[in-house]
């Protein structure tokens, strides 16, 4: 495995691409590119409801994550603006805003400057769609492995075992997607 | 030790075609390359001597800015070491 080190950069996160990693169990990609992962509060129920609460508690425990103060009330607000526009993205399976309070919650995270975040892990495309227009800068979970399969950390046949990982434990990961990601990027 | 199942968030939602991932390691990579560039411009401007030089050379009126003396010095350097890195082999 290569030892050199990046640099590594600060970024907010939706609940997805943390869920992912945990799910394949490879949050040390993660940590190899981020120094800080700032959550929004309204993400601890969600990973709560998905049973990787305690798995959550260990990282924010590291220090890696972080979990950002409350809202404002403007931010609030902002984060429903923002949260009704997800739900009436033609991607969207769900219509109902509040489900997406989440995702909107960390674009608002992103966009504190305090914060210094150069990146938002998103993984969801209805989300992803209002945060370009909002002119956040994207990455998700498979760009994470593909970056880490151009460094030399992982080979084909790993990029597709971990993608497989997830899909098979329900994320919704293509078999064109984990294909293309392999073929790309696998070393 | 087997791997705890983690359940998937919003497995119905539409989720990334090849084209996105493709953005969004460019867009790491950019991000990475910014904090890369920070630090080694950190690094090199709060040397004392650096700064002097730095000054030196746009009191001169030989560079506009610093980050022309930065470039100018580096592209110098490569050539005043071409030959060596052709001989030992090390050319890119």
């Amino acid at each position: 495995m290569p030892n050199w080190e990046v640099d590594k950069t600060t970024v907010a996160c939706d609940t997805g691409p943390l869920i992912s990693a945990l799910q394949c169990g490879r949050v040390d990609l993660l940590k190899r590119y981020f120094k800080t992962i700032y959550i929004a509060p309204s993400q601890v129920a969600e990973f709560e409801k998905h049973g990787a609460g305690e798995e959550l508690d260990d990282l924010i425990r590291d220090e890696f994550v972080v979990l950002t103060e409350a809202l404002t009330p403007d931010e609030r607000e902002r984060a429903e603006t923002l949260a009704r526009r997800i739900a009436e993205q033609p991607s969207s399976g769900d219509p109902d805003y509040h489900n997406h309070l989440p995702e909107a919650e960390a674009m608002v995270v992103t966009a504190r400057p305090e914060l210094g975040c150069t990146l938002i892990l998103l993984d969801e495309l209805a989300a992803r769609a209002v945060a370009k227009e909002e002119g956040l800068r994207i990455t998700g979970f498979p760009g994470v492995i593909g970056r880490a399969g151009l460094d030399g950390l992982l080979t084909g046949h790993d990029i597709r075992h971990l993608l497989s990982l997830c899909q098979q434990q329900g994320t919704h990961y293509s078999n064109q997607l984990i294909e293309h990601v392999t073929k790309t990027y696998g070393r | 030790m087997e791997m705890k199942r983690i359940a998937p968030h919003e497995p119905q939602a539409a989720l990334l075609s090849a084209e996105d991932v493709d953005k969004d390691v460019a867009f790491l990579s950019e991000a990475l390359m910014e904090e890369r560039a920070r630090r080694i411009a950190q690094n090199v401007l709060l040397r004392p001597d650096m700064r002097q030089i730095l000054g030196d050379l746009l009191e001169s009126g030989a560079c506009e800015n610093e980050e022309e003396a930065i470039a100018r010095g580096l592209k110098t350097l490569s050539v005043a070491l071409l030959p060596a890195l052709e001989g030992n082999g090390k050319k890119n």
